[in-house]
């Protein structure tokens, strides 16, 4: 991709590295373990989003599967921690 | 061989990065379980939605577009469910909200954190046997 500059792709990856040490300093920091569970979600996102740059970087169109899967899972993960928070059980 | 369109996505790109920067720098910043949460389930998720559907028009194969248009449909539809679950549980725990984050300007011996507790959410489940 041409028009995708190099200079362009270090200001995406910059900022998405930024994006990614502030949540991961909120997880650790967070006062409650609700606010971990709202980092995980956003560091799927975040991951997400560093793949589709680093795709379009690269020029390969491979990762929107994995793009795909890993929206699901994230989802997935947060419902769980959710339920397990709420009732101390998963499956009811 | 750059095509109009193509400064367009780019210009999407971008606009899905600064709420994604926005958003992190509202989960920094804010002081407040509820409020951070607004920051991220809003500002991220169109953020992701703006920045995977710019690649993927950038890319161009038909199939990949309808794989990104699926993830971001799924993601559209999923995160204010997610939220609405942390929402929810932050309550049933009893986590107070920041009423005024910056006290009352006119008494200044007011708490900055509000000294009342918020109501406990009491939801009654119905049992098969009647018993609550």
């Amino acid at each position: 991709m041409e028009l995708f500059t190099p200079a362009m792709q270090v200001f995406f990856f910059a900022a998405l590295t930024l994006s990614l040490g502030v949540m991961i300093y909120r997880m650790i920091k967070g006062p409650h373990v609700l606010d971990r569970v709202i980092c995980i979600d956003a560091i799927a996102l975040i991951v997400i989003c560093m793949m589709a740059v680093w795709e379009l970087a690269v020029g390969t169109p491979y990762f929107f599967d994995a793009i795909l899967v890993l929206a699901l899972v994230g989802f997935l993960a947060t419902v769980a921690l959710c339920k397990y928070l709420e009732r101390g059980e998963i499956i009811d | 061989m750059t095509n109009v369109l193509d400064y367009f996505f780019i210009g999407m790109m971008f606009f899905g990065l600064f709420f994604i920067v926005t958003a992190a720098l509202g989960l920094y910043r804010f002081q407040d379980l509820y409020t951070r949460l607004h920051a991220t389930s809003k500002g991220i998720t169109f953020g992701f939605g703006a920045l995977v559907l710019g690649v993927a028009f950038l890319l161009g194969g038909q199939g990949d577009i309808a794989k990104a248009v699926l993830a971001v449909i799924f993601q559209f539809l999923t995160a204010p469910v997610a939220a609405h679950m942390i929402a929810r549980v932050a309550l049933r725990k009893g986590i107070r909200p920041v009423r005024n984050p910056q006290g009352d300007l006119l008494d200044p011996d007011t708490d900055i954190i509000s000294p009342e507790p918020i109501r406990r959410v009491t939801i009654r489940r119905s049992t098969a046997d009647g018993t609550p």
